[in-house]
């Protein structure tokens, strides 16, 4: 079936609008080539280990045999392209649009992803995509191939929110199809139970994955702006309904509220989940840099704007990333 | 309830605007679909019903608004209770306390004495009575009796100017008895409504004597008949004032000034109390005859009196005048001048009467005439006494009339010696004012005294002038003879006894001397009197033996006193006649007996004083130009207080003393008087003077504090007003009921401020 026909024309217009919008943002964040983390045949030399039956003949050191009278294999590090997975929450409640944001929380984590994914194919790795609600509604194995990003924002496009969220059982299932190693984006309001979330996510890690949670809020859901007597209709289940004067219960509200980011960042924190928190009315540039930004000092002036970055040597800035990327991931190991 | 402007309930009607505004502007729930839910699971639900509760309460609290505002301003009356009918038509009686602590000055600044105070907001209550119907009395509590102003056909006009010239008198009041004369008088007119109302300072010490039983007395009489029950209101125009207020008061002694002579130097105690709460320093001043004699400055401790002897001469016979004054920055003025007035005679004339006069030898009779009349019966200006021992009936009798004291030497057991006419002349002479000292007889026959004095009957003229009951004879124990109790003498004419100067009575032996009853009242022969009165008012021990015996002892009859002596006045009872103090004693008890004031010149206020003329010469009778007399009293500023006229034939009036404190002097209008009867220079009014002293009660000034007040007031069952417009607004309670509009008003406010606080609290604000 022709992909015209399965995309709209609104659709397509929509994900011209992302593609826009991600190459804007990603513009000067290319990515460069990753180090694997296997090792393998390589031109640049790792260690040295003592050869044990099985391994290749081709791989002994000659050299320090004659020295040594010893039998050593020269290993190499592996070079290839990184695995990420987007893991999208399509729960109803990403759905609430403030009127300050302007914007859906499923529509600013379609923009992360679509950002995150434009990131990471223009560094030649490969990018996957899991849109999570009750369960996997949606998977695209990751590839690096240019066009597959097309398809990653078809499928984030036609991506609709609904229904309560599953998040943590739909986590699960991913792990236990395993995914294999790499890095694992979470895009989501993680309104579940944060140790739970925590958990599921954990098996991801032990799987070799590296986590992190792109936590989605708007700015109402932040400050419970709300004075009227109001009316709460859940977005997960409509037939959930709480009446309350909004000024008698904000304070309550707010204190729920970092409570649970609290438990969230703990959560994180111990099973070494990095956690970005970003409001909807955050410009996207700014959430990446930050981003970026906490993982290497480096590329602090990515911070400001992405238009700064743009007049960056570009070969500089893929020798930082490859920099920041390989101390990453040798503290993981 | 009643509406004083019911015509602006109407005003409620704009609870239509709460209402309409509440309908127009319902606020429904805003339906918000929301992803957090989670964060709002176990938050307190407002659910619509709830919502529409809250509404319906701010629409109430709206509502309550312009409802509770017409109310207010319609002026709502409780009208629950009985109500009384219209004051116009109720009977007053005002008893005003006219007592001269009134005139203290209040301490707050403006000058304004209590009484002044007092006088303004009863002069307001009376003026709102003029429409009255019913009849409006008051009487005045001063005095012995109380003394309504006006009289039945005196209209409230002439009342109100008649009470604004009233003045505070020199007067206390008794409250007890003044309110159950009003009751009762109340009672006596054929009215309906009435009402008492005491206006006075309410000082504690007038209020808090009364007892418990008493005022229960008086709640018990106002309410005793139902169809006419009295209302009663206790008016206190001096609330509000400072409780303590300071004041010294100064006083001469109670009983008069021991007796002066021409040319003799007298001392008199004067007393200076300080009732404040601080010491105070003041210059007392002794006058005589209205010059300065002597100034002396002294501190007076706080709540306590100093004694301060003044010493003066009269070189004069004749009317004086001594005044004692103090000058201190006090409340009350009336109090700080005492006033006495002093006869002065060249001699006095003293009779001696002997029922068994000693003819051979040197009797008792004998050794008091030469002690009382050293210089012989003819030397009058050397000696302080003329004295007389007439021996005849008539010549007796005609003595008495002239005598200021008869000295009776008797026995017993002669008692046909003393003719019965003459019994009865010496009780008339008594109680008429003149003075009398019993000395029994020097008889050595002791067995015989003591026979007659126990005797049944004992005779019937002794019993009649001698009101001491008499024991018997007493003997001395023969190996110790018995002598003066060395207890201080307080009577200031025998003072002189406390030291030697008038000879030591403490070295007198005594052998024999008459049993005294102590108290030495008779009892039986004056069973109808109030003992308890005389005994604490004229019956006195005046000298007692160690043993405890009354050596002298005195007793008021009438208006004269009778002084026994329990010893003879010769040497066969004691070593008295042979003593240096023997003639001493014997003049100093000629002085006891002595009329201090034969005229009375000291009267409480309202007191009844007598004022007669003192004839010099022969000229004319009484009966010839009594008629045409006319007495005038001023007071010290010369103005004319009072005139009184007196009947054909008397030349003595009775007058009623003026109330206000001070000295008033008496003249005679004899411009009626024929010259050719009588001359006017030969009439003279006796006294001179005399004094209105001031209640030293109402010297100690304390207002009964609020909770003292209210306290009685609950008591008495009565109300209490502090003006005129307290009272009117007593008034309106007591006939329409109590006005809630106060009330009304502030649950209005209080209504306005829940709606403020609800409307925030229901929060209305959106984003």
């Amino acid at each position: 079936m022709p992909q015209s026909k399965l995309i709209s024309a609104v659709e397509r217009e929509q994900i011209a609008q992302l593609q826009l919008l991600a190459l804007g943002v990603v513009e000067g964040v290319t990515a460069g080539r990753h180090r694997s983390l296997r090792r393998g045949a390589s031109v640049e030399f790792k260690e040295h280990r003592q050869y044990v039956k099985g391994d290749e003949i081709r791989s002994i050191d000659w050299k320090l045999f004659g020295k040594t009278d010893r039998l050593y294999i020269r290993q190499y590090e592996d070079e290839t392209n990184l695995r990420a997975w987007l893991l999208v929450d399509q729960s109803g409640s990403m759905k609430y649009a403030g009127r300050r944001a302007g914007l859906s929380k499923h529509t600013y984590a379609m923009r992360l992803a679509a950002c995150l994914a434009t990131l990471l194919l223009s560094q030649q790795d490969a990018a996957g995509l899991a849109l999570l609600n009750e369960g996997i509604e949606r998977l695209l194995a990751p590839r690096s191939n240019p066009s597959h990003l097309q398809a990653l924002f078809a499928a984030l496009v036609q991506s609709k929110p609904h229904g309560p969220a599953q998040l943590v059982s739909s986590i699960e299932e991913i792990a236990g199809r395993g995914i294999g190693k790499g890095l694992v984006f979470l895009i989501s309001d993680c309104f579940t139970t944060p140790t739970k979330l925590a958990t599921a996510l954990s098996l991801l890690r032990h799987g070799g994955s590296e986590i992190v949670i792109f936590q989605v809020l708007d700015p109402d859901e932040c400050d419970f702006p709300f004075r009227s007597l109001t009316e709460f209709r859940s977005l997960e289940i409509p037939q959930q309904l709480r009446s309350m004067d909004s000024s008698k219960v904000r304070q309550a509200y707010l204190n729920r509220l970092s409570a649970f980011q609290r438990e969230l960042s703990e959560a994180s924190a111990r099973e070494k989940i990095e956690l970005v928190t970003c409001r909807t009315d955050q410009n996207l540039v700014e959430v990446l840099a930050k981003f970026l930004q906490s993982r290497g000092r480096q590329v602090n002036h990515l911070a400001n704007s992405g238009g700064e970055a743009r007049n960056l040597d570009a070969n500089r800035r893929i020798t930082t990333m490859q920099r920041i990327w390989r101390r990453v991931t040798r503290s993981r190991r | 309830m009643s509406f004083l402007n019911i015509s602006l309930l109407f005003g409620a009607l704009a609870i239509a605007a709460p209402i309409i505004i509440h309908l127009l502007s319902r606020t429904r729930f805003r339906t918000i679909d929301w992803g957090a839910m989670h964060l709002l699971e176990s938050l307190e639900d407002t659910t619509q019903r709830r919502f529409q509760w809250e509404s319906l309460l701010l629409l109430l609290v709206r509502c309550s608004i312009p409802v509770l505002l017409a109310l207010t301003l319609a002026r709502p009356v409780l009208t629950m209770w009985n109500l009384r009918g219209s004051a116009q038509d109720r009977t007053s009686f005002i008893l005003l306390d006219d007592s001269f602590s009134l005139s203290s000055v209040a301490s707050d600044g403006d000058g304004r004495s209590h009484w002044q105070r007092l006088q303004v907001e009863i002069a307001k209550l009376l003026k709102s009575r003029t429409s009255s119907t019913a009849p409006t009395l008051i009487w005045k509590t001063g005095g012995r009796s109380l003394t309504p102003l006006g009289d039945d056909d005196t209209s409230l006009v002439e009342l109100i100017d008649e009470f604004q010239g009233t003045q505070p008198t020199a007067t206390e009041c008794d409250f007890a008895s003044a309110l159950m004369s009003a009751i009762k008088h109340l009672r006596s007119l054929p009215i309906k409504d009435a009402e008492l109302i005491i206006a006075s300072d309410f000082q504690a010490s007038e209020w808090q004597e009364m007892r418990k039983e008493q005022l229960e007395a008086i709640r018990a009489e106002l309410t005793a008949d139902p169809a006419k029950p009295i209302l009663l209101t206790l008016f206190q125009a001096t609330s509000n004032l400072e409780v303590e207020s300071s004041n010294l008061a100064v006083r001469l002694p109670e009983g008069g000034i021991p007796q002066v002579h021409l040319g003799q130097s007298t001392t008199v105690q004067t007393e200076i109390i300080n009732y404040s709460a601080k010491d105070h320093t003041c210059n007392v001043v002794l006058e005589f005859d209205g010059q300065p004699l002597t100034q002396q400055s002294l501190t007076v401790p706080a709540g306590q009196s100093t004694i301060m002897p003044f010493q003066f001469a009269v070189d004069e016979p004749g009317w004086h005048e001594l005044a004692v004054r103090i000058d201190p920055q006090d409340s009350v003025q009336e109090d700080n001048t005492a006033w006495q007035m002093l006869e002065i005679t060249e001699l006095k004339r003293l009779m001696i009467l002997d029922s068994t006069p000693v003819v051979s030898q040197f009797g008792d009779s004998d050794y008091f005439q030469a002690a009382i009349a050293p210089f012989g019966g003819e030397s009058f200006v050397r000696n302080r006494w003329q004295v007389t021992q007439p021996r005849e009936l008539a010549s007796q009798i005609a003595e008495l009339q002239r005598s200021d004291v008869v000295v009776l030497f008797f026995d017993p057991l002669h008692r046909a010696e003393l003719d019965n006419a003459l019994t009865r002349q010496l009780s008339r002479f008594v109680a008429d004012g003149g003075g009398m000292v019993l000395i029994p007889k020097d008889v050595a026959n002791l067995e015989s005294i003591q026979t007659g004095l126990s005797a049944v009957d004992q005779p019937a003229w002794f019993k009649e002038f001698c009101p001491f009951s008499l024991l018997g004879v007493q003997p001395a124990d023969p190996n110790m003879r018995e002598r003066m109790s060395s207890t201080p003498i307080l009577v200031p004419e025998l003072e002189i006894f406390n030291g030697t100067s008038g000879g030591d009575l403490r070295d007198v032996e005594f052998m024999h001397w008459l049993a005294v009853q102590d108290p030495p009242l008779s009892l039986e022969s004056d069973a109808a009197m109030d003992t308890t009165e005389i005994r604490t008012s004229t019956d006195k021990v005046l000298l007692q033996l160690s043993s405890g015996t009354p050596l002298v002892a005195s007793r008021n009859i009438g208006a004269g006193v009778i002084v026994l002596l329990a010893v003879s006045a010769g040497p066969n009872w004691s070593s008295l006649p042979m003593d240096a103090a023997y003639v001493t004693l014997m003049q100093r008890l000629a002085q006891l007996a002595t009329p201090k004031n034969r005229w009375q010149t000291a009267v409480r206020g309202g007191d009844r004083i007598r004022i007669g003329v003192s004839e010099i010469g022969q000229q004319g009778t009484p009966a010839n130009y009594a008629e045409n007399l006319e007495w005038v009293i001023e007071d010290e500023a010369g103005k004319n207080v009072s005139r009184t006229s007196v009947r054909p034939g008397e030349i003595e009036v009775l007058s009623l003393a003026p109330l206000v404190p001070g000295m008033y002097r008496v003249s005679l209008d004899t411009s009626r008087i024929d010259p050719e009867i009588v001359s006017p220079e030969a009439l003279r009014p006796v006294p001179p003077a005399f004094i209105t002293q001031a209640a030293q009660r109402e010297s100690k000034l304390r207002l009964l504090s609020e909770a003292e007040l209210k306290s009685t007031a609950e008591s008495l069952g009565a109300q209490i007003v502090t003006s005129a417009e307290g009272y009117q607004a007593l008034e309106d309670l007591r006939t329409k009921g109590r006005e809630i509009w106060r009330y009304a008003l502030g649950l209005l406010l209080a209504m306005v401020l829940i709606e403020v606080w609800f409307q925030q609290f229901l929060s209305r604000g959106t984003l």
